[in-house]
């Protein structure tokens, strides 16, 4: 069973073109930073052209715009954070190639995975150099910004470090041992640690730091960042259940993998006893035991119980709170078209391609 | 991007903040989303969402409830990063006192990262394909004052009374009352089995079971290895996944079932049929 999205329609809001737009430009930006990190003056069979795979797939570019609209925002100049940005989007490659190993994934960006092209080996290999090369713009930034502004940047980069680690740690960790006793509670925590912190929080500290040059506090922003994470992470998996070439990822992966969505926490919480011990079941087994048949069933009883349109309902309550949020952040700062495209993210994030 | 390009679902009717979530009673739609009169100087945000209290608008408890709850995750998250900073400041940050669960789990993701650092992609593949957290399934030695070749697969028979009711094993130190635990058991792989007997002593205490060995009392035939135990739910206390290969010869299995300090709390006895002809 898969469940049918909104038909696509052209965006008329200009909210919406600032969005794009800034996307375009500091994604831009950016990949030529990545690509003068990537540069060798060798290359290196077996490495240098894994590495470059999933940089050249494209990708929205969220994680370092969110950085260089920050420093920005701050009062900081594009130049003075866009090896920031940069490191943002090397190390976000390089644990997209280890979540993919770890999730046993197919498709990432339309494409097979690194791991499915390469094999496991190889593909780890990739991803340890894209993470530690991710280190290299972050000390140049000792030179370009300065000691002190450099390791603050580097503190918050050790701070998300952890958090990431243990969001996987948890995921993977609930998957491994078959835990269905999770709440709500521990879904935002999950997400939280794994999605917002690199994908939104952080980045938004380093720009934050670097545009107003240390002054402005990283703390200010968590709150926006999470809850904006939050809103994406449920949208996400909720499109996983949706058939959608542009998605770039196997449909209905999500529940192959028995992966601890809001939906699933749901489901299994409002179904009658006989479901939640065939779902208790299901959940028992490899991913490889799993049928065809039993997802679709799974599928069925989400949408019976109506786990989608609860998980839709909670993404919209957390963009709300991250407008709420944003607001506590952000208010105080001038107009600008940075600060246009960080409260355009809120909307962007159910609409994006 | 062009506009045209972009997906476009349709807006929540109420896809606006919807801020009347953090007012407090009295609060007026002028100070919706301003700073609490009680919000601490280094606290902006409302932590403590309270109920809604306004009449005006209307939203579901679930939704109030669901926010309510991701505002406690961000509080606890930040309070253990500040307690943390402040520990770090002072140089007395340890990392055992983060929970046992994270703990737990970050000692097996170092695991895996120095697999990683030793390159040992065949151990890595192996893991991967067939996850296990240490300590929740996996096999553990029996304790000192027991015949380790017990329940060691492949190292001697297995002694098992197959006549056993409920009662442990083996006399421990710790046992477990004997109020018993309802077992399910999931059989996958290519061959047809049925559940002969079933029994679990509930445990003092949280603990970790494992089902390391089915061992049948044929000789020569294999046992059934790795068979999973995970928490149900409804009427069921535990469920445990037996995977029985197709090669596995007919026959009564049974084993033990350990707690984390190898004390056997129950049992399982399973007849694998025949091959189907």
């Amino acid at each position: 069973m898969t469940f049918a999205r909104p038909a696509h329609q052209g965006s008329t809001d200009p909210q919406d073109a600032t969005v794009g737009a800034v996307l375009s430009e500091y994604g831009a930006a950016t990949r030529q930073a990545v690509r003068h990190y990537l540069a060798s003056d060798r290359q290196a069979p077996f490495l240098d052209d894994l590495i470059a795979d999933y940089p050249g797939r494209g990708g929205k570019m969220m994680r370092p715009s969110i950085c260089l609209a920050n420093a920005r925002v701050f009062g900081g100049r594009m130049e003075d954070a866009v090896q920031s940005a940069a490191a943002v989007e090397l190390l976000h490659n390089g644990l997209l190639i280890h979540d993919d190993i770890q999730d046993d994934s197919e498709l990432r960006r339309g494409r097979p995975t690194l791991h499915m092209l390469h094999g496991v080996p190889l593909a780890i290999n990739a991803g340890d150099a894209m993470m530690l090369t991710a280190l290299r713009p972050l000390i140049d930034n000792l030179r370009h910004l300065g000691p002190d502004l450099a390791m603050r940047i580097l503190e918050v980069t050790q701070a998300m470090a952890r958090e990431t680690a243990e969001g996987q740690a948890l995921e993977l960790g609930w998957r491994d041992t078959n835990r269905v006793d999770l709440t709500e509670a521990d879904y935002f925590t999950m997400v939280l640690k794994k999605t917002a912190w690199m994908g939104m929080i952080w980045p938004a500290q380093v720009g934050l730091l670097i545009g107003s040059r240390g002054a402005a506090a990283p703390e200010s922003v968590v709150r926006f960042g999470f809850f904006l994470g939050a809103a994406f992470q449920i949208e996400d998996d909720l499109r996983n259940l949706a058939p959608d070439d542009r998605y770039g990822k196997e449909l209905n992966g999500d529940l192959f993998e028995a992966k601890r969505t809001l939906m699933l926490l749901h489901a299994r919480r409002v179904c009658s006893d006989p479901d939640r011990v065939r779902l208790d079941a299901f959940l028992t087994l490899r991913r490889q035991e799993r049928t065809e048949e039993d997802v679709l069933w799974l599928a069925e009883l989400m949408a019976c119980q109506g786990s989608i349109d609860y998980a839709r309902t909670v993404a919209g309550a957390m963009a709300g709170a991250a407008q709420h949020e944003f607001e506590i952040a952000y208010g105080a700062l001038p107009p600008s078209r940075d600060k246009s495209f960080l409260a355009g993210l809120i909307p962007w994030v159910f609409e994006r391609a | 991007m062009p506009p045209t390009d972009r997906v476009k679902r349709p807006l929540p009717e109420d896809f606006g903040p919807d801020r009347s979530g953090w007012s407090r009673p009295g609060a007026t739609s002028a100070n919706i989303g301003k700073q609490s009169p009680d919000a601490s100087a280094n606290d902006r945000s409302h932590d403590q969402a309270p109920p809604p209290g306004g009449n005006d608008t209307q939203y579901s408890d679930a939704v109030a409830d669901s926010v309510k709850l991701a505002y406690a995750v961000i509080r606890e998250n930040i309070a253990q990063g500040r307690a943390a900073a402040s520990k770090f400041r002072d140089g007395e940050y340890n990392v055992r006192e983060v929970p046992h669960d994270v703990n737990v789990l970050s000692l097996r993701l170092l695991h895996l990262t120095r697999e990683l650092s030793r390159t040992s992609f065949d151990i890595l593949e192996g893991i991967l394909s067939n996850p296990r957290t240490p300590g929740a399934t996996a096999w553990r030695p029996a304790p000192p004052h027991q015949d380790p070749r017990q329940f060691h697969p492949g190292a001697g028979p297995f002694t098992y009374d197959w006549n056993y009711t409920g009662a442990p094993v083996r006399q421990g130190p710790a046992q477990p009352d004997t109020q018993t635990i309802p077992i399910g058991c999931v059989f996958t792989g290519g061959r047809d089995a049925q559940v002969r007997s079933a029994t679990l002593s509930r445990p003092q205490g949280p603990t970790h079971l494992a089902l390391p060995v089915l061992a049948s009392l044929k000789a020569g035939s294999p046992p059934i290895m790795g068979a999973a135990i995970t928490p149900a739910s409804g009427p069921y206390g535990v469920i445990v996944n037996v995977e029985i290969p197709n090669t596995q010869p007919a026959g009564v299995y049974g084993g033990a079932i350990l707690d984390d300090q190898g004390y056997a709390v129950g049992a399982l006895t399973i007849e694998v049929f025949a091959e189907a002809t």
